[in-house]
């Protein structure tokens, strides 16, 4: 079976005048996958989804979604796709049913029992007018428009962004239903935990430039793995000269190591010791990924 | 077009076109209503009669347009409220105009909403022609708005308006008006930062005007006169002749059309509209 991208770059890049966006952008997307799209603040992530809508054209390069190129065939792509800005203004002075329906109005009637499930899902009264909304209402709103008329592809940026933890959960199912259903998902977020529980792969862009792209579970293995040890009566600095592993931490009989090198011959050293209680702590995305988000050494290239 | 768009459009600004309908209607009564007061004073006409004609001209009248419309012993009412009234309508609702046509693409890309709308399936250049036609839409209820504040004061005084020749006028100022919004637009589409394209309007509406003034006192370079958009507008040569200029009509239509096409090509063609 041919693999399909609902998302290709070629070279995408885009300057504000002298300002960088994003530089030579290469990237695919696979048809049906949940990608997290990550990196810090100013990286290029916005940029990267405004051009994908056309809200931006790129300075060279290209994008394709569905192979449809985004400045040619802007309005069929954007009909089989969803969108949640990274800022979102809505117009103040409609009700939440009025802003939906102009919105709907874009794309034929339909729709109106999706959007009844959904408001009523996230708990949204759309009677009321926009103004009178909380941030996270306002943030309801646009995941609502995003999902009413059942996208193939959603593009997100920080979807999450004011939701309460109830809500996020339930914005987190959602996802997951979606992805079942064999939708794309083009997520960029600032939360680790929720790309890693999300996202089967992530890609990183750091200062417009994409750094890494990989699955979420590779680069769990690929980080180094910490080791607790709970010694029965403290232990000596001398003694915790283990092959294979740099002492982190030593409090009394807590003590932690960083495992670099051969698991079988530092266990070996650590039979030696009087253990209570060992432990290998799950290394989060939160660890992989920190030190992308970390700015460059002077004069490195990224 | 979208007409969901359209209904949208007209709803957002509805509390600023009753205040206009409310400000316009008042003015028209305003101005009628106080007719009989002057209408025996002859006072104001020999004053008009006894400006120099370059001056006279530069409003579109002749002493002898004077004569005829304003009558010997004092103003007509349709002399009067063309003066008072109709003379200053396309400066006065151009205000309106520029305001709304200056912001059409600038506001929306200032606020991000064109962010939400271009999220869906529609044209960039569908946005700014169902915004403009919004606009158009709105102008003709303040033209409606007018003609009827004036039909209101006749109810109240003596001696009747010539409605034909009235809104004959209007349709004038109308088209005035349309021309002022449709280059309004294409500035919003060419600069999106909202306060510097209200400001580049409204220079341009307020040189205009001045320089429209000025003709008189330009003697030989009175030709630059006809750069202004004010300049076609000829309340008293239309009510004197009862048609409407050929010149005037083919100026405003086709700054209108041509504005309006170019900021729909501007627009569909920008890198960036955000
Ligand atoms: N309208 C603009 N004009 C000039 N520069 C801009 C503009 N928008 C973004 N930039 C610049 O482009 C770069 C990328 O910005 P972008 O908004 O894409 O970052 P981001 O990854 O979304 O950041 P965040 O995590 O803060 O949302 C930044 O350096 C930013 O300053
Ligand atoms: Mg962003």
């Amino acid at each position: 079976m041919a693999t399909n991208y609902a998302i290709v770059t070629q070279d995408l890049t885009k300057f504000y005048g002298r300002q960088r966006g994003i530089e030579g952008v290469n990237l695919r997307v696979l048809e049906g996958e949940v990608l997290g799209f990550l990196g810090p603040n100013g990286a290029g992530k916005t940029t990267t989804l405004r051009v994908f809508l056309d809200l931006l054209r790129p300075t060279s390069g290209s994008a394709r979604i569905f192979g449809l190129d985004t400045q040619r065939h802007d309005v069929e792509i954007k009909r089989r796709l969803g969108n949640i800005p990274g800022d979102i203004a809505l117009y103040e002075s409609l009700k939440g049913s009025e802003l939906l329906d102009l919105l709907g109005s874009f794309r034929g009637r339909g729709g109106g029992r999706r959007i009844k499930e959904l408001a009523e899902r996230f708990d949204l009264d759309l009677g009321r007018q926009v103004r009178a909304y909380s941030r996270g209402m306002k943030q309801k709103l646009a995941i609502l428009q995003a999902f009413m008329h059942d996208p193939e592809l959603l593009l997100l940026d920080e979807p999450t962004l004011g939701l309460d933890p109830l809500m996020q959960r339930e914005f987190y199912a959602l996802l997951a239903e979606e992805h079942n259903r064999g939708k794309t998902v083009f997520l960029s977020s600032h939360i680790l935990s929720e790309v890693e529980r999300l996202c089967g792969r992530v890609a990183i862009i750091k200062e417009g430039r994409l750094v890494l792209v990989d699955e979420v579970e590779a680069l769990k293995r690929r980080k180094v793995r910490k080791m607790h040890i709970h010694f029965r009566r403290e232990v000596g600095k001398e003694d915790l000269r283990l092959p294979g592993a740099e002492l982190l931490r030593l409090e009394g009989q807590e003590v932690e190591f960083l495992m670099k090198g051969d698991i079988q011959t530092l266990l070996a050293a650590v039979a030696r010791l009087p253990v209570e209680d060992i432990a290998f702590p799950e290394a989060t995305l939160e660890e992989a990924f920190l030190e992308f988000y970390q700015p460059a050494p002077e004069g490195a290239a990224v | 077009m979208s007409f969901a768009l359209l209904r949208v459009n007209v709803r957002l600004s509805q509390w600023a076109i009753f205040g206009w309908i409310v400000f316009l209607v008042a003015y028209a009564l305003f101005v009628v209503l106080i007719y009989p007061s002057i209408a025996q004073s002859t006072g104001l006409l020999e004053y008009m009669k006894s400006l120099p004609e370059s001056m006279l001209g530069s409003f579109g009248l002749t002493p002898e347009i004077i004569d005829e419309l304003f009558g010997k012993e004092g103003f007509s009412l349709d002399g009067w409220l063309v003066t008072e009234f109709l003379n200053y309508w396309p400066i006065v609702v151009g205000i309106y105009a520029f305001m709304f046509g200056s912001g059409i693409l600038s506001r929306e890309a200032d606020r991000g909403t064109i962010e939400l709308l271009l999220s869906h399936p529609v044209q960039r250049y569908t946005i700014v022609a169902t915004k403009f036609v919004a606009l158009l839409a709105i102008l003709a209820l303040l033209l409606v708005a007018s003609l009827a504040g004036v039909l209101l004061g006749t109810l109240f005084v003596e001696g009747g308006v010539d409605l034909g020749r009235m809104s004959l006028v209007l349709v004038q100022a109308g088209m005035a008006v349309a021309a002022i919004a449709a280059y309004s637009t294409l500035v919003s589409c060419l600069v999106l930062d909202p306060r510097r394209s209200v400001a580049i309007v409204g220079g341009i509406m307020a040189a205009s005007f001045i320089l429209n003034m000025l003709v008189p006192a330009l003697g030989a370079a009175a030709w630059l006169g006809k750069l202004s958009l004010f300049y076609y507008y000829r309340p008293f040569d239309v009510v004197f002749r009862g048609e409407l200029a050929a010149s005037s009509t083919l100026v405003y239509l086709g700054v209108t059309g041509v504005c309006f096409l170019a900021a729909l090509v501007v627009v569909q063609r920008r890198r960036a509209v955000i």
